[in-house]
Order: structure tokens, then sequence, then C-alpha cells
């Protein structure tokens, strides 16, 4: 334990951790504060510094690592009365000290923050683990590389440098899923996933204190670096399975099985959400009364909008999702369903394809959707929001959605007509 | 190394600042020509403006706590970089000067800001600030 503190206080980490500390909370609140209110993007929200604290804590590990090597204090450790492993693990153990102390300040942050606003519920711990994961996977890679690389600058340098190349390019969800960055409701984190990193960042720790590189005074062939041979292929195993194990546990994001009882707004059409998107429920039931008054004579309204994954976690793409915090991708599916609902269904009506995809067609539905998204959202495009169906210009459809009823009618009436001649010709 | 920065005098002080500038020189040289053929000329010198920041940074980083650790203020730009940059409306913030185009001037006085600072601090070595202090006017 006394040399745990004595790691402590010697550690690069110690004047770096008040800083650490702010750019944890500058990552949580910096940015963007709509994740405040929803347990699971409150989690994805503070496991994200993980992200820039693993580089940085591999680097650190390297340094504290390479400092047996610099000071020369080989035949001391191997001296000693406690086995070499329990030092080295000690030294690894003060760098992720600094590194979860500072993660852990950014999720209590986000615990205070989340508290008032959410309902019941809690931050999701598979998000806050992934995090943990990756830190130990890193401090372990940067303590193997810094006690193997005997400078004392490559070490940290290649441990920092390169962790931070290879998450990001390769640790995005879609690709190693080292880290996550939308926690929707609709989605989790799968079991074998989270499993295989914790195993990988078992495997990690349990190399980087065992594998030891033959001292620098023993005389022996170049080419045999490591001191145990037997040691060193066990470990090699271990961690070759645990890779494989991690290349094989699939997508670290899988789809949620939906709720028995999700969230819906009263009366009809009913817009159904998840139990976790409860905040939005106020602005759900202002869309279903701009729903009301939308034209019934003109559009079939569908009685149910459902979030995406509502339905079942068996069709991925059905439904709306909340896009960062804004109902404007909801209210852009709305309107989708609804003009999907509305086409003509008479016989003889048959929908458009090849040659009778007309220009004029494809320019009128379009128009009639965005209009549709802006009477449903209740106001022009959010400023954060960019782009919209191609050649249609969303600050002339939030202007037109301005004016009287009756000339929005009008222009209703004649786009409804050609969508009409081109399905009915 | 560390008796020889401190004895050498000017011939030492010369080489320090013919590699400073060749150092400056040839990546500015590789970056750009990388960028320019690869990309256009907007971001070739959008490049070379984050080059001439950073190296500002490094200097500056490198007076305080010593040359070893030069790396400690670019690394510390990392984060509000590919974090902090953004607004709410999806756009580069001002200072942004990896983000914002080439046509963007605040981001050419932080440039300027940061190269005189690098450029004073490397020059401003522990005898020529007594030197100054000491000097008649």
């Amino acid at each position: 334990m006394k040399l745990y503190w004595i790691e402590l206080r010697r550690s690069p980490l110690r004047l770096w951790f008040p800083l650490l500390v702010g750019v944890d909370l500058a990552a949580l609140f910096g940015r963007s504060t709509w994740w405040i209110g929803e347990w699971p993007q409150a989690s994805v929200q503070a496991q994200i510094p993980a992200f820039y604290f693993a580089p940085l804590l591999a680097a650190a590990a390297a340094w504290a690592a390479g400092r047996v090597d610099r000071h020369n204090v080989h035949a001391q450790l191997d001296a000693a009365a406690h086995p070499r492993w329990r030092s080295e693990l000690v030294q690894l153990s003060a760098t992720l000290t600094y590194g979860l102390g500072a993660y852990a300040a950014g999720v209590i942050a986000a615990v205070i923050v989340t508290l008032p606003k959410a309902g019941p519920g809690f931050l999701w711990p598979s998000y806050i683990f992934l995090g943990v994961s990756l830190l130990i996977t890193y401090a372990g890679i940067g303590h193997l590389i810094g006690h193997w690389l005997r400078s004392p600058f490559t070490g940290p340098l290649i441990s920092g440098l390169g962790g931070l190349v290879l998450i990001s390019w390769m640790g995005s969800p879609k690709r190693l899923g080292l880290f996550a960055l939308s926690g929707d409701p609709f989605k989790e984190i799968s079991q074998n996933a989270l499993m295989a990193r914790a195993l990988m960042a078992m495997a990690l720790v349990i190399a980087a204190v065992s594998l030891r590189r033959k001292s620098p005074l023993s005389v022996g062939r170049v080419w045999n670096l490591s001191a145990h041979r037997g040691r060193t292929l066990v470990v090699g195993v271990l961690l070759c399975g645990s890779i494989l194990g991690l290349s094989m546990a699939g997508p670290v994001q899988v789809a949620r099985s939906a709720p028995s009882q999700p969230l819906c707004t009263k009366g009809t059409p009913r817009i159904c959400l998840w139990p976790e998107d409860r905040k939005y429920l106020p602005e759900a039931e202002g869309m279903v009364k701009r729903i009301n008054r939308l034209p019934r004579r003109l559009f079939t309204i569908p009685s149910e909008f459902q979030e995406r994954g509502l339905s079942g976690p068996g069709e991925p793409f059905s439904g709306f999702f909340i896009l960062e915090g804004s109902m404007w991708n909801p209210a852009a599916t709305m309107a989708g369903s609804i003009m999907h609902a509305s086409w003509p269904k008479e016989n003889g009506c048959t929908l458009p394809l090849g040659s009778r995809l007309t220009p004029q067609f494809r320019q009128a539905s379009a128009d009639l959707t965005a209009w549709l998204t802006v009477r449903i959202f209740g106001g022009g495009t959010p400023a954060g929001i960019h782009g919209g169906p191609p050649n249609v210009s969303m600050p002339a459809m939030a202007q037109l959605a301005d004016k009287p009823e009756g000339e929005q009618m009008d222009w209703v009436k004649s786009r409804m007509q050609v969508v009409h001649n081109t399905f009915c010709s | 190394m560390n008796q020889l920065e401190l004895a050498a005098g000017p011939i030492l002080r010369t080489y320090e600042r013919l590699h400073l500038s060749g150092v400056y020189l040839t990546t500015l040289v590789l970056v750009g020509s990388v960028e320019w053929f690869e990309v256009g000329p907007d971001p070739t010198i959008t490049a070379c403006r984050s080059l001439t920041i950073w190296f500002g940074l490094a200097l500056l980083s490198g007076r305080i706590w010593g040359r070893w650790l030069s790396w400690i203020l670019p690394a510390a730009t990392l984060f509000p970089l590919t974090y902090l940059n953004v607004d709410t409306n999806g756009d580069a913030r001002w200072w942004d000067w990896t983000g914002q185009p080439a046509s963007h001037a605040p981001c050419w006085g932080i440039a300027a800001l940061s190269a005189f600072i690098g450029l004073a601090s490397f020059f401003l070595t522990p005898w020529h600030w007594k030197k100054l202090r000491t000097k008649k006017f």
C-alpha cells in the first residue's frame, strides 16, 4: 500500500489531474446539453471523455513503466520480497487511479445534472463500463510498450500517438467499437461485446504485469527478448484469444427489446415514445395538435406514429428517431408517413415507376413533404439542422406556413393535383 | 548537452537558429506540397497556418517547461480543436484554425500572435533577458 501512495505521488499525472477533470467537464458540457434529462444519452456523454483520456493514460503508463530502466532498478526489483508482478501492478494502478478518477468526476457530474430533470431510472452502467474498459486497455498497452522500449521518450510517444491514431481511425462504433457516440433508447450495449472488452482489458493488464523483458545485463541471444518463454507463450495466447473474442463478439451496440408499455400521447393520432424519452412528450403532444389541424380531405393521417424500435427489434428503419435533442427528424419522418398514407388509392391509380416518375412529380412530392414537416414541427428548420429534400428551399417553406390558411390550401391542392395526375394517368 | 548549451555561446546559438528555421521550412514545404498536390490551394494555406500556430505554441511550451516538454501546448490544443470546435449550428467557431477557411481573418491573427510569442520566447533566453534588463537606455 505504501508503494501505491509513493507511485501516486510520483506519477506525472499528479499535476495534470485538475486539468483532466476540467477536460472531462468540458467534454460533458462544452458542446451541447441536449443529453441532460435522458439517462442513456447522459451515460454515453459521461463515457465520451474516455476517448481522450485513453491515449494520455497509455503515454503516462509507458513513462512510468520506463522508469525501471531509466533508474536501472531491475536488480532491486527482482530481489525484492514482493513478487515482481505486484510492483508492476502497483505502478499501473497508480496511473489508472488518476484516469479513472477524472472519468468518475465526469460520471458524477452527469448524474448530478440529469437527476432532477429525468424521470425514474439511472445511468446505464454498460456505457460507463465501456469507457472504463477502454481506459484499462490503453493503460495496459502503454505499460507494455513502455516496459519493452528502452528509450524514455519513444515509449510514451508511440503509445500516446499510436493509441490516438488507433482510436480515431478504428475505434468508432461501426468499426472496433471502442467507444459509443449516441445513446438512443432503442440501442443498448451487447453483453457479448462488453464481456469481450472486459476480457481484453484483463488480458492486457495480466500481460503488462507479467511479461518481463530480459535484463540488459544478461547475456544471450538477441532475438529471444523475453525472460520467461513459457509465461510469454501463455500470455500471448490469452491476448490473441481476447482479440479474437473482440472481433467475434459483434457490434458493440445492438437493438434493444421494446418495452411492454411505451409512452404515448393521448388522443389520435398517437405518438409513442420510449419511456426514456419522456422529456419529449410535451413536444409530441404539441405535434399531435398540429397534425389534427391538417386538412383531412386532402391527407390521410395514420393512427399511430412510433419511435424506432417500439414495434420490435426486427425492423431497423421503421419509426422516427430523435436526433440530438430536436424533434425535427421525427416531424420529417411523420410527414413522410402521412404522404405515403395519402397516395391515391382509387382504381387505376398505381405507384409511378420508370418513365412515369416525372421531375414535376418529384418536386411536388418533395414540396408537400417539406410543407408537412414544417407544419408538424410548428416552425422553420432549427439552426443546427441543414439540408432538406432536393430543390426545396426550407426557409421558403417556413414562410409559406405563416401565410393565411386559404393560400396554403391552394398551394397544397395544386401540388396534390400533380401527384394525383401522375398516379392516375 | 546541458553543459554545452550553457557554455557554448554564440556559435551554438547560431546553429540553434539555423536548425529551427530549417525544421520549420522543411516541414512547411513537406506539408504544403502534399496538401497542394492532394487537395488544393485553400487547404494548403490552412495547413501552413496551422503549422505556424503549433510551431509558436511549441516554442512557448519549450521556454516555459524546458525543450523536452515542447509538446505540451500543441497536445493541449487537441481536445478543443476536435471536440469544442463546432457550435450548435454546426459551423466552426472563430478560433478553429483547422476548420476555418484560408480567408478567415481571426485565425491569421492567432497565427501572427502565436508566431510572435513563440519566436519571442525562443530569443528571450535567460542571458538575453538579463541583458535587456540591465541595459542602460
